[in-house]
């Protein structure tokens, strides 16, 4: 139970760096977007491994004295809060900045049935020269 | 929609209806309703055209159309004599020079695009009939240029086009009669347009400068009617779906006439023979473009007053609007069928103007790039206002137009077919002082032609 706690705690303490290593690379691309959230994820994290060492600690504890169903209820703490953190590290893995946000300049693909008139079907009519006979009116010549 | 690729297709469009125009007898905004001229190229062909220098293509054609004329000098069956029929045979030639690229579609296109086009039709009569003989040949010349490019939100357009008619005279005026002398107009159309879309062009505006110089030769028998046009348009649209636009139009006209005074001799018979001068104006708004994918419509709705300055005008409410409506029904790329209707104030050579009230239909169909087969008629009600010659007097025509065309290209350069005309009228009026009915003076008249056809184009 100590062992798998120690385990634990390793895999808290790595996933709290790699968060931390998130937070220096935000800080260096200046996206502060990216920077606000994963430094929200490391201070929850940072607060359940507080917990969590409080937890271990007792749980030693608890083991001196032979203390089952004390140890136990620390074993389940430490547990718990290990979830919460690998759940705050992929949650920091996922912290979008304006890198993805932003998406460059407005490109408008039109798709243009080609079925449709290619000519411009909204233009006025093209003048038209008038070539029709006229009908007869007279039998004067002018 | 790419601006410069509809700059291309409107002047194309321009120039081949101007070639068409030579037999076309009514046109419906862009559809030519009657007997269609020989084919410009082969249905939705574009590998055509010599290359004569680094962009710029030449395009040639020649055909002859070798048929029948049931009534050369329209001549009324009621009109003893009045119907005089002969074979014909019209030979056409015409050249093309212009920028346009081989591939409409593509991306490469020149700034400018201009196109420069010539034409000659010579029309001869077969008939060794005695009155027929007189006008056994005619040469008619067409010429065209079109010039337009784009900037920005801007779009210029410069086009001009002249043609020269010439046709037998009316039945009662051959014969013995002396000086009777064919019918030749010549006519030139010329027409700077500007046109701003903004944005995405939605709202786009456009104004356009038309000049029409009609002149019917001396001893044509209307050479009082020879005019000159000018005619101001502006044209303010906004496309409230990509291929539809909802739009307004005032559109003024300045019709005045080259021959105000008439000659000595004429003035005798005509105390009343001078044209009025008119100034028409037409108001009104529509929507144009794509009701559906396959479905087209040009609608409008307004008014008109041809302020004529001397005589009869148009009046009241029927009198005084103007309406159109035209839907196409395009199934495919290879088909399309128009109907439509027509109300309009028409200027006249014979009169002030007449009410026309007018109704038509178009189909065309294309079978494999091969074969073109198009199919129109019309019909239109006129009633005439102030006539010149007889001004007292009423007249009420319905002239019937119709024309079949079938054409199989054998190659993309060469085409056979065969084609139908039909021109009639139906008239209430009689010539004054001239016989009366069944004994000559009829102005009512039946034409039928029929054509086979062959040719080249490339």
């Amino acid at each position: 139970m100590v062992q798998q706690g120690n385990e634990y705690f390793r895999g808290m303490n790595e996933t709290v760096k790699r968060i931390a290593t998130l937070q220096d690379q935000s800080k260096r691309q200046k996206d502060i977007i990216r920077l606000n959230c994963v430094t929200d994820k490391l201070v929850q994290s940072k607060v359940n491994m507080t917990i969590a060492e409080q937890a271990m600690a007792a749980l030693q504890e608890n083991i001196a004295r032979a203390d089952e169903g004390g140890r136990t209820h620390e074993f389940t703490r430490l547990t718990i809060v290990n979830q919460k953190v690998t759940v705050l590290g992929a949650e920091a893995e996922n912290c979008i900045g304006e890198d993805l946000s932003f998406v460059g300049a407005t490109r408008i693909d039109v798709e243009v049935d080609p079925n449709l008139p290619q000519i411009d079907v909204t233009s006025p009519p093209l003048p038209v020269l008038p070539v029709e006979r006229p009908q007869d009116a007279s039998l004067f010549k002018g | 929609m790419n601006r410069r690729l509809a700059l291309i297709a409107a002047l194309m469009a321009l120039m081949s209806a101007r070639r068409a125009a030579a037999q076309v007898i009514a046109s419906q905004g862009e559809v030519q309703i009657g007997y269609q001229g020989l084919p410009y190229k082969s249905t939705g062909e574009r590998s055509t055209g010599i290359n004569v220098a680094e962009g710029m293509l030449l395009h040639v054609g020649a055909g002859v159309e070798a048929g029948y004329d049931s009534n050369v000098f329209y001549g009324s069956s009621s009109d003893p004599g009045g119907v005089i029929s002969s074979g014909i045979i019209r030979v056409t030639t015409f050249g093309e020079l212009t920028n346009a690229t081989r591939d409409v579609v593509g991306e490469a296109r020149p700034s400018v695009v201009y196109s420069l086009r010539a034409g000659l039709v010579y029309r001869l009569y077969t008939s060794d009939n005695v009155d027929v003989e007189k006008y056994r040949s005619a040469f008619m010349p067409s010429a065209g240029l079109g010039l337009g490019t784009t900037s920005g939100h801007w779009a210029f357009q410069l086009t001009d086009s002249f043609i020269r008619m010439e046709d037998p005279p009316y039945a009662g005026i051959t014969g013995s009669s002396a000086g009777a002398t064919p019918i030749t107009r010549d006519s030139n159309l010329a027409s700077v347009q500007a046109q701003w879309s903004p944005g995405g062009g939605r709202i786009s505006g456009t104004l356009r400068y038309n000049n029409t110089i009609d002149v019917f030769e001396q001893d044509s028998g209307f050479s009082y009617a020879s005019s000159l046009t000018n005619q101001l348009v502006l044209d303010v649209s906004w496309k409230w779906l990509p291929k539809t636009a909802l739009f307004f139009q005032a559109n003024q006209s300045w019709i005045t006439y080259l021959n105000d005074t008439p000659s000595a001799d004429m003035a005798a018979d005509l105390s009343d023979g001078k044209k009025s001068s008119s100034y028409p104006l037409r108001l009104f708004i529509g929507l144009r473009g794509l009701i559906t994918q396959k479905i087209s419509a040009a609608i409008s709705l307004g008014y008109i007053n041809g302020f004529y300055s001397a005589g009869s005008t148009n009046t009241g409410i029927w009198g005084s609007t103007y309406a159109d409506a035209q839907v196409s029904y395009s199934p495919s790329l290879l088909n399309r069928f128009t109907v439509g209707y027509h109300q309009d104030i028409v200027n006249s050579v014979i009169s002030n103007f007449y009410y026309e009230s007018a109704g038509y239909a178009s189909y065309v169909q294309q079978l494999a790039g091969r074969v073109a087969l198009d199919l129109s008629a019309r019909l239109s009600h006129r009633i005439y206002e102030g006539l010149i010659f007889d001004p007292t007097q009423s007249r009420t025509d319905n002239t019937i137009t119709a024309g079949a065309t079938l054409d199989y290209f054998i190659r993309n350069w060469a085409y056979a077919g065969v084609g139908y005309s039909l021109l009639a009228n139906l008239s209430d009026y009689h010539l004054p002082g001239v016989g009366g009915e069944g004994t000559g003076g009829a102005v009512d008249y039946t034409k039928n032609q029929v054509f086979l056809r062959l040719g080249i184009t490339y």
